[in-house]
């Protein structure tokens, strides 16, 4: 479809969304539009790609491949959809080349007696020793933060995005539906799992302090 | 989200109700729907301990730390993308005059075949203006003779005399 029957048709992002112009000068080789958008979503990247990955290395590296793609991407920008959404477009698409390019997965476990060394196994008997029957109520910060550190790597790759990006990006289902590209009741549904599996991790120590009795199965939706 | 979808009832799976208090937190649901929820929520004490169950996780994830990026990630990143850029474009010219080469060559035949083309077509339409000399070449190898001779009736009566008949044809072919 050409741009001019495009325009009569859809929303004016490019007058409504400031990211939207700002693109579209850097469409124009503006260097400094590019790292004013830089600035702008430098963060925003980096906490939603660090939470998928589980490492700040990766992510920062990942953040910086968005930039890339975003700037060589530049020339056939046309403003479609809000610029954040776009930008979190690329952000999934180059977190799930990442992923596809790994050859070990990291799999969270919280039982104590599984042999297999993981991330989580060590802070649970730290968990277990420094705080024992201690209600939940009494754990510090740090403890709370690698509990629900935890629990949300304990989901499943697209769970998780879909809680980073309501999270932390405040989406709506239609924009998390665009940049994952399903359809706005399947992440009803995916985010409604997500956060029961998130309850049933979390939820012990909130409000006994008690390890929960049943293990997440990381990949479960 | 339209208003066509029913709250689930007590009897129902409790993840259709899960749904409708995730969307409900989220504020997906439409006015009716929503309505539908706090109806719900009124009148069902299991319901208002779940969604606050719910509500409470979700606050938890306040505790996932954001840590920003360093004071030279912006600039990293830019000239990353600026030295990339440079390869890209360097990577395009190395390329550039075979390109070029290539163009010039396509350019060259097609003008050359044109030209062919074009030879053809004018020569076959047009008048040759060498046509009419070569009609009359026999006059023009002799035209100092006939210059001589001011009359052609006066060369008509020789010719009708027959007093050069032999030379006349010694000269022909």
């Amino acid at each position: 479809m050409a741009a001019s029957d495009q325009s009569a048709e859809r929303p004016q992002y490019d007058l409504r969304d400031p990211d939207v112009r700002l693109m579209m000068q850097v469409r124009d080789d503006d260097a400094a539009a590019f790292e004013e958008l830089v600035l702008r979503y430098q963060n925003r990247l980096l906490a939603v790609l660090e939470h998928l990955v589980g490492g700040r290395e990766q992510a920062e590296d990942l953040t910086q491949d968005v930039f890339l793609r975003v700037y060589r991407s530049r020339k056939t920008y046309v403003p479609t959809a809000k610029f954040s959404t776009w930008l979190f477009t690329i952000a999934n698409n180059v977190a799930l080349n990442a992923r596809r390019n790994l050859s070990r997965r990291r799999e969270v476990h919280l039982d104590s007696n599984d042999s297999g060394s993981h991330p989580g196994q060590g802070l649970d008997q730290m968990i277990q020793v420094s705080s024992g029957q201690i209600p939940a109520r009494q754990l510090d910060k740090a403890e709370m933060r690698d509990i629900v550190r935890m629990a949300v790597q304990s989901l499943s790759e697209r769970q998780r995005m879909a809680v980073l990006l309501n999270k932390f990006e405040d989406m709506s289902y239609a924009d998390i539906a665009t940049v994952m590209q399903m359809n706005p009741q399947a992440i009803k549904s995916l985010l409604s799992r997500a956060r029961l599996n998130l309850r049933d991790v979390i939820e012990p120590y909130l409000e006994t302090g008690q390890r929960p009795k049943s293990q997440p199965v990381p990949g479960k939706e | 989200m339209t208003s066509d979808a029913r709250m689930p009832e007590a009897s129902e799976p409790a993840a259709e109700l899960a749904e409708e208090l995730v969307a409900y937190l989220d504020g997906e649901l439409d006015s009716a729907q929503a309505q539908q929820v706090e109806n719900r929520l009124a009148r069902d004490a299991v319901a208002r301990r779940d969604l606050q169950r719910l509500e409470q996780v979700w606050d938890a994830l306040e505790q996932l730390p954001r840590t920003p990026a360093g004071e030279d990630f912006a600039h990293s990143t830019v000239e990353i993308v600026a030295q990339t850029a440079s390869e890209d474009l360097a990577t395009t010219m190395a390329g550039l005059p075979k390109q070029r080469r290539r163009r010039w060559w396509y350019k060259a035949a097609a003008i050359g075949a044109s030209l062919v083309v074009g030879f053809i077509v004018v020569r076959s339409l047009a008048p040759d203006p060498n046509q009419a000399l070569l009609e009359n070449l026999p006059v023009v190898e002799s035209l100092d003779e006939y210059r001589a001779v001011q009359d052609v009736d006066f060369l008509r009566g020789l010719e009708n005399r027959k007093l050069f008949a032999e030379e006349a044809t010694h000269g022909q072919p």
